[in-house]
């Protein structure tokens, strides 16, 4: 793995030059590019204030909006209080990312839209686009966990943290409503040392 | 102006940031950069900037224990944090240390702009620190162009007790591009400027003078010495020579007149027109020199050009008037002088305008200034010559941003001279001129050099101390009639603001 530090620093020689060219979109791109990373690496840490993973999300946003021009819009409905709370980092960004990369293949057009709900002890995410839509006809019959790589690796990563009650993401979808999804994690309070293995969550208070 | 000073391990980060950063439109200038914490530190010392924008990682002595030492040593101005680290920790410990600001690189132009006005909108909040208006009042005390009343300023009151004690005098350093031809219009570089001024001021921190350096335009500064009591006499004297060498480079030429040692630093100006007369071109000739035909020059070159950056053209041309008048009965040879007087005043006007952004030479393009002073020859013709010059210089839409602020404030100055015997406040004014509170207060600010409030209390002072010298009026009817409804607060702010109760005044 490379030197953080050596890539904030060619990140930012890269970003002079595109100043001294004029080049302001490049530069934009390069701001946000550097503050996705550091809150990607997080200094190594696995849980984030819900906060900074929506900073990191709306950075990803943005870039995808300087490619796009108007087409992109979002939206983030997440209540002040649940922004204290920690999650796994880069939970949000790579479902945002179906949704741009799949969702929205060959459209002029694409809104997003990333709801977080308070409930009892946990957090409710919807992550809501109107794109082509999810059409359960094709994946494979019989196969049992549904959607790409991206969502696999979620699923295993909310069972690894949280238990295999948080694996269940539920995906919906047709050509005319865009595709939904929702998946919940506990209403975690402050960082647990992980240890590589399983989180034990204490806060089930209710 | 503020001043901004970059420190950065990285060259090209220098170069950019210096590149980026709008410095007009901040009203800022380049204090100098360093390329680690120590040079850092020594660059700070020497400039004394408003703020600095420095980098954590870097060899020698850090950001951090580089910010660590400018707070022992109650380093005042604003610091800002752009860092190539990822480390929040240090974020953290930089919040301790009273950081303004912390920023992870890279950054947009559009960022380091808003960080920088968020900077400056702080430091004007700050009304207690404003080192652009001590530096402001100095060069009013040298230049004899302060309101006798301002001289007495509360907020100086600190400078003028040290001053109480020690003698002064004023060094006059006049500096020419030795690149261009004689008379050419030709600015030396930012860079040129900025080492010499370095060097000026490391030569006086390594002899421990007390000293105030005033730049009156780009090629012209003043140096107010403060000698202690049992200094030799001569210690200006000699220090001018040195001067000189010191500035001089292959490009810039520099001359330095000196003023004799005033007991009283009210009497700096004295000193300064001294200096000035030291300096004239026929200097040698002795009593015949041009200068001496005039009474006082530096301090009308500097109410004109005061007047001509703040377009209040009416002002310029009292000014005119009022110094070219004793020479009007001039007599026999005085057109030479009047001549040589012109093409003075058009140089200093040339590089005092182009501090501000405004260009002589496109303001009159194909101008043969030599043919149309050797035109003139008695002191109406000069009168009438430069009263024109003013008016398309004020006229010129180079100031058109200049030119809409002057009308609210003028407007706003000429409200307080209607209304400062009522409760006036900022906020009637705001409905009045449909400018939002904040942007008023600032244009007001920079028009005048004064907050608003700051203004209409010296204003009432001055109304008030007239009544009283005029001995009409009680004091409780005197507060009433300058606004106040309380009349020991108004004796209070009276004592504060001229130096005597009103009732030590009223005999």
């Amino acid at each position: 793995m490379i030197n953080p530090h050596f890539l904030y620093n060619t990140l930012d020689q890269i970003n002079w030059m595109a100043i001294a060219a004029g080049q302001e979109r490049i530069s934009r791109v390069l701001e946000l590019t550097g503050k996705m990373f550091r809150i990607g690496l997080s200094n190594g840490e696995s849980l984030i204030l819900v906060r900074d993973e929506l900073t990191h999300l709306e950075c990803y946003l943005q870039i995808q909006q300087i490619r796009w021009g108007e087409g992109l819009t979002y939206e983030l409905h997440v209540p002040e209080p649940l922004k204290d709370l920690y999650v796994p980092k880069l939970t949000l960004q790579p479902l945002v990312e179906n949704a741009v990369i799949h969702g929205f293949n060959g459209r002029p057009s694409g809104r997003i839209e990333v709801s977080a709900a308070d409930e009892a002890d946990h957090i409710v995410w919807t992550v809501r686009d109107d794109g082509i839509g999810y059409d359960p006809s094709r994946g494979s019959p019989g196969q049992k966990i549904v959607g790409g790589y991206g969502l696999r690796n979620l699923r295993e990563r909310l069972c690894a943290f949280f238990g295999d009650g948080f694996g269940t993401i539920s995906l919906e979808g047709s050509a005319t409503r865009g595709t939904t999804v929702t998946f919940r994690t506990p209403k975690l309070r402050e960082r647990r040392s992980i240890g590589g293995g399983l989180l034990h969550v204490e806060n089930r208070d209710h | 102006m503020w001043k901004i000073a970059i420190i950065d391990d990285d060259r090209s980060v220098l170069h950019g940031m210096k590149q980026a950063i709008p410095w007009r439109e901040l009203d800022a200038e380049w204090a100098g950069e360093a390329l680690n914490g120590e040079d850092g530190l020594a660059l700070i010392r020497r400039t004394g900037p408003d703020i600095v924008l420095t980098d954590i990682y870097m060899p020698f002595m850090n950001g951090l224990d580089l910010i660590e030492a400018l707070r022992r040593e109650k380093f005042r101005g604003k610091v800002i944090i752009l860092s190539g680290y990822s480390d929040f920790e240090y974020a953290r410990h930089a919040l301790r240390l009273q950081v303004n600001d912390y920023h992870s690189k890279p950054v947009t132009v559009q960022k380091i702009r808003e960080v920088l006005q968020n900077a400056i909108a702080q430091l004007r909040e700050e009304g207690a620190y404003e080192p652009y208006l001590a530096r402001e009042w100095i060069k009013s005390v040298v230049t004899g162009t302060s309101d006798p009343q301002l001289l007495n300023d509360q907020a100086m009151s600190g400078l003028t007790l040290k001053w109480s004690r020690q003698r002064h005098r004023v060094l006059l350093l006049k500096l020419t591009n030795r690149r261009a031809a004689p008379g050419e219009f030709s600015p030396l570089a930012d860079e040129v400027l900025l080492r010499a001024r370095q060097r000026l001021q490391a030569l006086l921190d390594e002899r421990g003078l007390d000293a105030d350096l005033v730049e009156l335009h780009r090629h012209q500064w003043v140096l107010f010495l403060h000698l202690d009591p049992g200094a030799p006499d001569d210690t200006g004297v000699r220090l001018a020579d040195d001067l000189a060498a010191l500035v001089s480079t292959d490009e810039a030429g520099c001359r330095v007149g000196v003023g004799s040692v005033k007991e009283r630093w009210e009497d700096g100006e004295l000193s300064t027109e001294e200096a000035f007369l030291a300096l004239a071109p026929d200097a040698a000739e002795g009593r015949g020199g041009t200068a001496r035909r005039f009474v006082r020059p530096m301090q009308f070159y500097q109410q004109l050009v005061d007047a001509i950056r703040h377009l209040h053209e009416q002002q310029a041309n009292e000014s005119i008037k009022a110094f070219l008048e004793p020479s009007a009965a001039g007599g026999e040879g005085m057109d030479s002088h009047l001549r040589q007087l012109c093409l003075e005043i058009w140089g200093i006007l040339a590089y005092s305008l182009f501090d501000v952004g405004v260009q002589l030479d496109t303001i009159f393009p194909d101008l043969d200034l030599e043919a149309e002073v050797n035109a003139l020859s008695t002191a109406e013709q000069v009168e009438t010559w430069l009263s024109g010059k003013v008016h398309a210089i004020c006229a010129d839409r180079q100031w058109s941003e200049n030119v809409r602020h002057k009308k609210a404030v003028d407007f706003m100055l000429q409200y307080i001279e209607e209304h400062y015997a009522e409760n006036l406040t900022l906020n009637e004014l705001v409905n009045r001129v449909y400018i939002s509170r904040n942007y008023l207060s600032q244009i007001f600010r920079k028009a005048t050099g004064e907050s608003f409030n700051q203004y209409l209390t010296k204003f009432r002072m001055n109304k008030a101390r007239q009544m009283i010298l005029e001995g009409d009026f009680l004091i409780y009817e005197i507060a009433e009639k300058v606004g106040f409804k309380n009349s020991p607060y108004f004796s209070t702010l009276f004592k504060k603001h001229v130096g005597f109760k009103p009732s030590e005044i009223m005999k």
